[in-house]
């Protein structure tokens, strides 16, 4: 009973791929040949074989031996590079508004303005702040300039 | 079927296919119209069997000869040429109709070859004692064609290679990129399928 079971059920799989088969009969219009190698004639006219540099790129990815790990390595390769524009996008800057305080104790010279680049303390931890000093001066240093690995005796009277 | 040894089921006064693919490379655009000549009409074969549009079929077949002319050179020879484009085709297709079946569109149908009436599949259905006796070609191509779009992407590329263009299952896996016995059991449970779509042309 089992056996003419399984006959029969392996005599009409055979039929279904048998009926299927009847599609290789269908066939497209005569034409269809020269049509389509003029069209592809048309449409490659400008292009070299390997195409442009982002086909070439396209093609990588979608036609290697290996598609799933290209895959994979090119959008590691792009996680990374968000990951990293995320950072730098959290990372501290300088302070736009420079603080300006008045030096009181200079008598020769009009007041001047001493800024400071940045007050952010939370920069400390990073790197000391920058001081810009303003300051004209026309005096010279007294006494000789010596340069050498002792000292350098050079005064400055302001 | 091809014979993958010198790609080409051509008599051996052409130039094989590898000969060809480095010539194309090299912008000898004979030769790659040499290739789309030896291949359009099993391309076409494939597109138009899994889509059910001859319109459809041959957009796609010539998308799948621009892509592949576009990609030669990321063509390695691990392969024939013939794998490789019909690899492009499933692909190309499969994807196609994930879109397409979205937005379903209108199915038409090639004529058919009238060496039908001989085919001993066709000779039996109309030496039936039943109403499938008297079925019209058109009708059965339209019920064929249903069936057919019952089945999923996947299982749909299986029956069309192995049922409708005769590869092997080696063929197949290497197109599909799977292994024989995936091949082997994606062709078991389309034909359960599309026995039971079919079920009133079972003997």
């Amino acid at each position: 009973m089992n056996g003419e079971t399984q006959n029969n059920s392996d005599k009409q799989a055979d039929f279904v791929q048998r009926l299927i088969a009847l599609k290789r009969y269908e066939q497209p219009d005569p034409h269809f040949e020269m049509r389509n190698l003029a069209a592809l004639r048309e449409k490659l006219a400008d292009t070299a074989p390997g195409g442009s540099w982002a086909d070439r790129w396209l093609g990588w990815i979608n036609i290697g031996s290996v598609p799933a790990f290209r895959m994979v390595l090119v959008t590691s390769l792009l996680a990374l590079l968000s990951v990293n524009f995320l950072l730098l996008d959290s990372v501290p800057t300088l302070s736009p508004d420079p603080v300006s305080f008045v030096e009181e104790d200079v008598q020769s010279a009009p007041a001047q303005v001493l800024q400071v680049a940045s007050t952010n303390d939370s920069l400390d931890v990073y790197r000391k702040p920058v001081f810009v000093f303003e300051y004209p001066s026309n005096r010279q240093p007294i006494g000789p300039l010596q340069i050498g690995p002792s000292s350098v005796p050079v005064r400055f009277d302001y | 079927m091809v014979d993958e040894s010198n790609n080409v089921e051509t008599d051996s006064l052409q130039p094989p296919d590898t000969v060809l693919v480095e010539q194309a490379r090299n912008g000898e655009y004979s030769a790659y119209e040499e290739l789309v000549r030896r291949y359009q009409r099993r391309i076409y074969a494939l597109t138009y069997g899994m889509t059910s549009s001859s319109e459809d079929a041959e957009d796609l077949v010539q998308e799948v000869f621009v892509k592949a002319y576009q990609s030669l050179r990321s063509f390695k020879g691990d392969s024939s040429f013939y794998t490789w484009v019909y690899r492009i085709a499933v692909n190309r297709t499969i994807n196609f109709l994930k879109k397409r079946n979205r937005r379903r569109g209108d199915v038409s149908l090639d004529d058919v070859d009238s060496a039908i009436e001989r085919d001993p599949a066709l000779v039996e259905l109309r030496a039936r004692e039943s109403p499938v006796r008297d079925i019209s070609l058109s009708e059965l191509q339209n019920k064929l064609n249903a069936a057919l779009e019952t089945l999923s992407e996947t299982h749909r590329t299986v029956v069309v290679l192995f049922d409708i263009q005769g590869l092997s299952h080696e063929e197949i896996a290497k197109i599909m990129n799977c292994s024989v016995g995936t091949v082997r059991s994606r062709l078991f449970y389309a034909r359960q399928q599309l026995q039971r779509e079919l079920a009133e042309f079972m003997p």
